[in-house]
């Protein structure tokens, strides 16, 4: 797995980057701005990036900014947006506008090696992840008039666990059920949220999008 | 605007039926003379002719008629008699052709009021321009008032009719001759040639000078201009004549070119006057009609409107005076009146201190603006002045209240991007170490150090999180970022009661804006979770160039609602925003705070 690294805070990149290397995953260029990046990655032609979210110029969302031309211009690149804010505005930002291959991961998620390696390989193969302190908030919010309302509280862990990242697979071996038993929450929460028809990989994205929105 | 009548109906009842009267009066005045004597041979220029006669008349007559018009319109006091003077001297040679008439009436047309006739002229030339008041012009007039006098008083105690060889139809013995030595009628014939050419030469001096100022086809004052150079040729030539031709007969050519150039100068100046009398009176009821559509508390800048209005110069500023200078408009804004081409200044005073002044189009003219301004309308625009400087002072207010609030908000933000940068980069950078560390532990074996290191690892994301949630007090960069309606959705996420927010279609604002609304929100919330209410729904939209926030919260299962105060911090924040607050009661029991922020 080739990735590149682009944070501009010294310090942390190294880390990151050492972490990566400790977990075996090849990092292929380490950059500090939005620039620079996209020329490495025109270079390198990596697997996926790590991008932090604020960097030089304007240390605003140069990130999510980086992430939609790099996923516009190489779709062969994943990119997980690493960020300092459990902001759910800006998770729902950037897989509005990039549906596959999208990551929105709170910083500290680089040092979980087995988490990070998953996020890497799930953004390769074209899902999208959110990060698990995110999707806890999203699901914690109260209000009087839930569109997930009518979702029981176990499709709504399913639900949380799809926004995560997580294949029905590991899913199941999260909450200790069958593969089965998943596929019928599955169906379930499709159903209620009016995406029968709609195909698989797309369908799980248009989920996480409608717990993202509620 | 609807057409307003020009003269207002009551006005013309006033005053209608004394002008009438008096006109009346004027004109039968000269009548019996030209009837009781030799028809129109009565009239001295008659002899010319019948039309010279008509207009001898009616030149006298107009004289009489303007100061009339003038006394009666408004206009300066002595305009109107100098005109009436002027109009009585005007038919000082009739006097003196009344045969039957008093020696001593006849004298006195023949030796006062003749030579008195330009020297009332020249007179009521400058007082219409308003020359006779200055320094020079004072000096103008009593040099030819007592030159005329002197003049008189000579001619008349020295004159013998049967001595003038040049007055064929001076039969009658003068009664005011006293001093038959007393200098030769000659020597003042020739002092009254001097002084009737140098009464000339003022005369067209006068005239000219203001034409420059005022062109007959601008101001009626430019016709009266007009007329006094006509009367100052004439008298010119009356005083060459008087050196050159003595012998004084209409039936000679330059006797005949005085008398009709005399006729229609004065005929002007007359005609000049009267429509002097009736531009200035329909100033005045312009401006009486401002002073009466004012009500107690005009709105600012209606004393502006309905000058403009007058005037018809919809382009004309009032710019009010400040005490610790600069100039406003009546709102209080800033302005700086400027006299550029086309453009004039012309300041107005009250109490002897300027309060304003006023830029208009150079076709308004200056000094009848300045003098129409009569004392109800000063009083009127210093009002206004003073109500203007107080709206400056607030604005002025508000400016600083704004930018201390601007302050605090930047500041709130720089801390927020410290924190974020700075001490959250720290940590995270400790938290990576502590990873490393642990899991080089738990790879070497060390089952002691491993367990620790993970403490230290939760304290450190503790602390992390922590630290996100107190920078996002200060200032959440989803505000900055994205926007007030993310920002609300978040703080929504956040609040411990459930809170809608609807803010569809509200873009990007002014950061001072959003920080405003984001705050007002943030401390409703934070009162309503205090107070234990059940739930919040909080609508953003924006229109009319204002952004409209309002936050409903619904009664509580106790019934106790807070009342309907806002707090104090959402006052002062709104109001620093320049915008409105207020907290009604619902009828289902709960409450709604409606804040509107300007945002244009």
């Amino acid at each position: 797995m080739r990735v590149i690294v682009a944070e501009d805070v010294m310090l942390t990149r190294e880390g990151i980057v050492r972490l990566l290397a400790d977990a075996g995953v090849a990092v292929v260029a380490g950059v500090g701005d939005g620039d620079a990046l996209l020329a490495a990655v025109a270079i390198h032609r990596p697997d996926a990036v790590l991008v932090d979210i604020r960097m030089p110029p304007t240390h605003t969302d140069e990130g999510l900014v980086a992430a939609g031309l790099i996923r516009t211009a190489f779709p062969g690149t994943g990119v997980v947006v690493l960020s300092q804010y459990v902001e759910p505005a800006w998770a729902l930002q950037l897989i509005e506008q990039n549906p596959e291959g999208v990551a929105y991961l709170l910083k500290e998620r680089v040092m979980d090696s087995a988490g990070l390696l998953d996020a890497l390989r799930r953004v390769i193969d074209g899902e999208t992840v959110v990060d698990p302190t995110i999707v806890a908030r999203l699901l914690g919010r109260k209000r009087r008039h839930d569109p997930l309302a009518t979702l029981t509280d176990r499709e709504r862990e399913v639900l949380g666990l799809v926004a995560e990242g997580l294949s029905n697979r590991a899913i199941a071996t999260r909450l200790v059920v069958t593969d089965r038993t998943v596929e019928t929450h599955m169906t379930a929460i499709f159903g209620k949220l009016g995406l029968e028809e709609t195909p698989d990989v797309h369908r799980r994205v248009l989920a996480v999008l409608t717990l993202l929105r509620a | 605007m609807s057409p307003s009548p020009r003269f207002a109906p009551s006005t013309l009842l006033r005053i209608g039926p004394p002008i009438a009267v008096l006109i009346g009066a004027m004109l039968l005045l000269p009548i019996p003379d030209i009837r009781g004597s030799r028809s129109t041979q009565g009239l001295a220029f008659g002899a010319i002719g019948p039309i010279a006669a008509v207009l001898d008349l009616a030149t006298g007559q107009a004289l009489l008629v303007a100061g009339a018009m003038a006394w009666l319109l408004g206009v300066r006091r002595r305009v109107g008699l100098l005109s009436v003077l002027a109009g009585v001297a005007w038919f000082g040679p009739d006097l003196f052709a009344l045969e039957q008439a008093e020696p001593v009436v006849r004298a006195i047309g023949r030796f006062a009021l003749v030579p008195l006739l330009p020297a009332l002229l020249l007179h009521l030339a400058m007082a219409v321009s308003g020359l006779d008041d200055r320094r020079r012009g004072r000096i103008l007039l009593v040099a030819a008032y007592l030159g005329t006098a002197i003049v008189a008083v000579g001619t008349a105690i020295t004159y013998k009719a049967f001595q003038d060889g040049h007055c064929l139809d001076c039969v009658w013995s003068n009664p005011l001759l006293v001093a038959s030595g007393l200098g030769s009628p000659r020597i003042w014939r020739l002092a009254a040639a001097a002084l009737v050419i140098g009464m000339g030469a003022a005369l067209v001096a006068v005239g000219w000078s203001e034409l420059q100022v005022s062109r007959p086809w601008r101001h009626p004052r430019g016709v009266v201009a007009t007329g006094a150079v006509g009367v100052g040729a004439a008298t010119l030539l009356r005083g060459v004549l008087l050196v050159l031709a003595p012998q004084e007969s209409f039936l000679d050519p330059p006797w005949a070119a005085w008398a009709l150039i005399l006729i229609g100068g004065t005929l002007l100046l007359g005609a000049g006057v009267a429509a002097v009398a009736v531009a200035t009176w329909r100033w005045t009821e312009r401006m009486r009609r401002i002073v009466d559509s004012l009500e107690a508390a005009p709105r600012p800048g209606t004393l502006e409107m309905a000058l403009a209005r007058a005037l018809g110069d919809p382009t004309l500023r009032i710019a009010y005076t400040l005490d610790p200078g600069g100039m406003v408009d009546a709102t209080g804004a800033p302005i700086e009146p400027k006299a550029t081409s086309g453009r004039s200044l012309t300041p107005l005073e009250r109490a002897g201190r300027r309060i304003a002044v006023v830029e208009h189009g150079s076709q308004v003219e200056r000094s009848a603006l300045a003098e129409a301004f009569g004392p109800t309308l000063l009083v009127a625009l210093d009002n206004e002045r003073l109500r203007a400087a107080r709206l400056a002072q607030l604005a002025e207010l508000r400016a600083s209240r704004a930018r201390i609030v601007a302050v605090g908000d930047a500041e709130r933000r720089r801390l927020e991007r410290d924190l974020h940068d700075g001490v959250q980069q720290q940590l995270l950078s400790i938290l990576f170490d502590l990873r490393r560390a642990r899991l080089a532990a738990e790879r070497g074996g060390d089952v002691g150090r491993g367990p620790q290191l993970a403490v230290a690892e939760g304290r450190a994301q503790a602390m992390i999180d922590e630290l996100r949630r107190v920078a996002h007090g200060i200032h959440p960069a989803v505000l900055s970022r994205s926007g007030l309606g993310p920002a609300l959705a978040s703080l929504a996420e956040d609040s411990p009661l459930p809170v809608e927010v609807a803010a569809d279609g509200v873009g990007r604002l002014p950061e001072a804006v959003e920080a405003a609304a984001y705050q007002v929100v943030a401390e409703t919330v934070g009162v309503a979770a205090a107070d234990g209410a059940e739930a919040l729904t909080v609508t953003v939209a924006v229109g009319g160039g204002m952004l409209k926030v309002g936050v409903t919260r619904e009664p509580s299962a106790g019934g106790a609602t807070s009342g309907a105060e806002v707090p104090v911090r959402i006052e002062d924040r709104v109001g620093a925003a320049g915008g409105t607050v207020i907290v009604e009661a619902l009828p289902t029991g709960g409450t709604l705070l409606r804040v509107e922020l300007p945002c244009a």
